[in-house]
């Protein structure tokens, strides 16, 4: 199965300032992808660029095996688009949009936008610069979904969204990703969300991956360890893989990424502890990874 | 793509290009509506419905002229619409269209009012040229510094102007205005089609009135920032939404002055044109307008700022009310003066004492008048508005523009001097004055039940 996306190296800087640095990844048809990252930690930047929006300072973004700023409208029509703040025209309707796009997709699923424009609730003919944030926000979403894109990209897609539209639109992934050809790569600061459709993460930290993998394997191998000692701890310890450290007299807490029953037993003889292992919810996650 | 694909999609762009707003599409209806039975009655020789019709139908072309660049640029810079399709080249190819034809229909009224005889190809040429020129400004400068379009008329202005005195309309010209024209094309082809947008530009035509102060306030507060230092008071600086400091206040007045003879510039190189007397009137026009902008300005902030006051001061009420004003005619005051020191000296030692010291003394005072009602007019809009800032710009001009009728009425600002004849001017300010201390007891009356609001738009 080819990629859709593929990058290799990839950096980004602007004026001096690194916000991508040397980033590897591919993307398969059927993942969905959940691209996670403090304020600031280049999220946007990395979909931008991966959308050909920019050109990478080096190394290189591919879709489809094309270079990404040098595509043409037959590839853009495979992709589904999504910005963090809507870039739609505040004079037109969201029919008019509908109609406007209509007219660009030659593939367009007419009974997917009514039923979607019937259960979201979006309105039709109030010009978009009058509607709030989050109808503007399901518009878009909409408009992005209507051509049933091979690969969809969703900057905070749920940003602006109430609750409910929020279930309805993890639906809408939901049976998405269901289409074992179609791939999806979204940005959120909801970490549930992650946990509900999403089968994939990539974790960013300061423009670098600080996790990409299984979603599963991440629940697995990080693990918060408590330790009780008869004697103290020292001030510092140094493990590989360990990502975070409490220690308080004869009790450490310990975060370890890569976690194994064998760190186990070599913490117990090394010791002569209590242990204590715990697995995290990927908020914790993500929070233990993102001190 | 089959050809009815196509022509789908030219259409629907046209639609967006054209009629963007509803606003416009009421007018080409209501323009239509006029030009038809226009048309129909002309056949039976009543011409004035048609020539009506062609007056707005002239009117919502140049309209549409105006909207057609935003509407590229907001197209073309759009991240959601690049992934739609490539639209430099049907953007472009329509811009063209729709300029060839608006010069076409130009040429065609203005060859057909006949003022001069002149022939229909040198007025075609040269309104191609005018207006190609601007639509590749507007599309151009507007790319790089959106605020900076505004300036585009005025730059065509001074060409026109600079451009009064040659033989225009000659038939010798023609050719230099046709390769003009396809110059200015290819350049604005070739930077389109390379053009990479860098963010969204939105076109500020199409906004909501609502959107539109949204942004102009975020402007505004973009280049008071520039002029920002130490503050000197909380309370003040709160009101003002900008540093109350000395060191601030040099910097703001020092751009205000810097602005205000520029303008001032622009109005001599214009009154140069035209009778000295019409000069005068020009200049204590400007001065007027200038004053009341300022307070405009001034009361604007203090309106969005003033429920601010009540959690962030140690004022009641009723203080509240004494200390806005005291800042207000404090600010309006220490914003005018300045001002009005360059231009008496500018006025005796440039102009040759164009403006009179009574009537320029007289403007300033009504000026100040002006600003003085229109400060607690607005006032009286928060209380009884909920502090609606839509109702504020429309209560205020028209209540402006009613005592602007009356100063024409009365021949105030552009009648007799004042030093010789003032029963009129007497009259007017007098009344203007006690409508301002009428005002002022009204707001005080009510003020001490006033309810502070975050502003809405």
């Amino acid at each position: 199965m080819s990629a859709c996306v593929s990058l290799k190296n990839l950096q980004r800087q602007f004026s001096r300032v690194t916000v991508l640095q040397g980033i590897n990844a591919e993307v398969l048809p059927g993942q969905v992808i959940a691209l996670l990252g403090k304020n600031g930690a280049g999220k946007t930047t990395l979909l931008e660029t991966i959308l050909g929006f920019g050109f990478p300072s080096a190394g290189e973004a591919r879709l489809w095996q094309l270079d990404a700023t040098q595509i043409a409208n037959e590839t853009k029509q495979r992709i589904g688009f999504v910005p963090q703040q809507d870039e739609l025209l505040p004079s037109l309707t969201g029919g008019d949009h509908l109609k406007l796009f209509k007219s660009f997709r030659p593939r367009w699923n007419q009974s997917l936008v009514d039923k979607l424009v019937a259960e979201w609730l979006i309105p039709m003919t109030i010009p978009t610069g009058k509607m709030s944030v989050g109808q503007r926000q399901k518009l878009s979403i909409l408009l992005a979904l209507a051509h049933e894109p091979e690969l969809l990209i969703l900057d905070e897609p749920v940003a602006s969204l109430d609750p409910i539209a929020r279930r309805q639109f993890l639906q809408q992934l939901v049976d998405i990703a269901a289409d074992e050809n179609r791939a999806v790569i979204f940005s959120t600061h909801i970490v549930s969300d992650v946990e509900r459709v999403a089968n994939q993460v990539w974790m960013l930290r300061e423009g670098a991956f600080a996790y990409q993998g299984g979603l599963d394997e991440l629940k697995e191998s990080v693990a918060r360890v408590t330790l009780l000692a008869a004697e103290k701890f020292p001030e510092k310890l140094d493990f590989p893989d360990l990502i975070n450290q409490k220690i308080q007299a004869n009790s450490a807490q310990l975060t370890f990424i890569n976690w194994s029953a064998a760190r186990e037993q070599q913490l117990t003889n090394q010791f002569a502890a209590q242990i204590d292992v715990q697995y995290l919810s990927l908020e914790d996650i993500f929070l233990e990874m993102n001190p | 793509m089959n050809a009815q694909g196509i022509l789908n999609q030219y259409w629907h762009l046209i639609l967006v290009m054209l009629l963007p707003a509803r606003y416009v599409k009421w007018l080409g209806v209501f323009t239509l509506a006029v030009l038809i039975p226009g048309a129909i009655l002309n056949f039976f020789g009543y011409s004035i419905v048609l020539h009506l019709g062609s007056a707005f139908s002239l009117l919502l072309i140049m309209m549409v002229g105006m909207l057609v660049p935003g509407q590229m640029l907001a197209l073309r810079s759009s991240k959601q619409f690049q992934y739609m399709a490539d639209l430099r080249y049907p953007l472009f190819f329509i811009a063209l269209g729709f300029w060839s034809l608006e010069s076409f229909w130009l040429s065609i009224t203005l060859t057909l009012l006949n003022p001069k005889e002149f022939s229909f190809y040198s007025i075609f040429a040269l309104t191609t040229m005018a207006l190609t020129c601007a639509a590749v400004l507007f599309a151009v400068v507007g790319s790089y510094i959106q605020t900076a379009q505004g300036f585009v008329p005025l730059f065509v202005w001074i060409l026109f102007l600079s451009a009064k005195n040659t033989d225009l309309l000659s038939v010798a010209n023609i050719g230099i205005y046709w390769l003009v024209t396809a110059l200015l094309w290819l350049g604005m082809f070739v930077w389109w089609v390379r053009w990479q947008p860098q963010k969204y530009l939105i076109n500020f035509m199409t906004l909501p009135a609502a959107e539109m102060q949204r942004q102009q306030a975020n402007n505004v507060q973009a280049i008071t920032n520039v002029f920002s230092a130490v503050p000197k008071t909380l309370a003040g600086s709160l009101l003002a939404g900008v540093s109350d400091g000395i060191q601030a206040w040099c910097k703001r007045e020092l751009g205000q002055l810097v602005f205000f003879l520029l303008l001032l510039m622009f109005m001599l190189y214009w009154a140069r044109q035209i009778p000295a007397n019409a000069a005068s009137m020009m200049v204590s026009i400007y001065v007027f307008i200038y004053i009341c902008i300022r307070g405009g300005i001034i009361f604007q902030s203090f309106f969005r700022n003033l429920y601010r006051l009540w959690i962030n001061s140690s004022y009641s009420r009723l203080e509240i009310l004494t200390y806005i004003e005291r800042r207000y005619f404090f600010m309006l005051v220490s914003s005018i003066v300045p001002v009005a020191l360059v231009f008496v000296l500018i006025n005796h030692y440039l102009l040759n004492d164009l403006l009179g010291l009574i009537k320029g003394a007289y403007v300033l005072f009504i000026g100040f008048l002006f600003s003085s009602l229109a400060f607690y007019v607005g006032l009286l809009v928060y209380i009884k508005s909920a502090a609606s800032f839509v109702l504020l710009n429309w209560i205020i001009p028209i209540v402006n523009l009613g005592l602007i009728g009356i100063m024409v009425y009365l021949n105030i600002l552009w009648g007799p001097n004042p030093a010789h004849e003032h029963a009129s001017y007497l009259w007017f300010s007098g009344a203007l004055l006690m409508l301002t201390l009428l005002g002022r007891v009204w707001v005080k009356s009510i003020w001490k039940s006033v309810n502070f609001y975050g502003v809405k738009n």
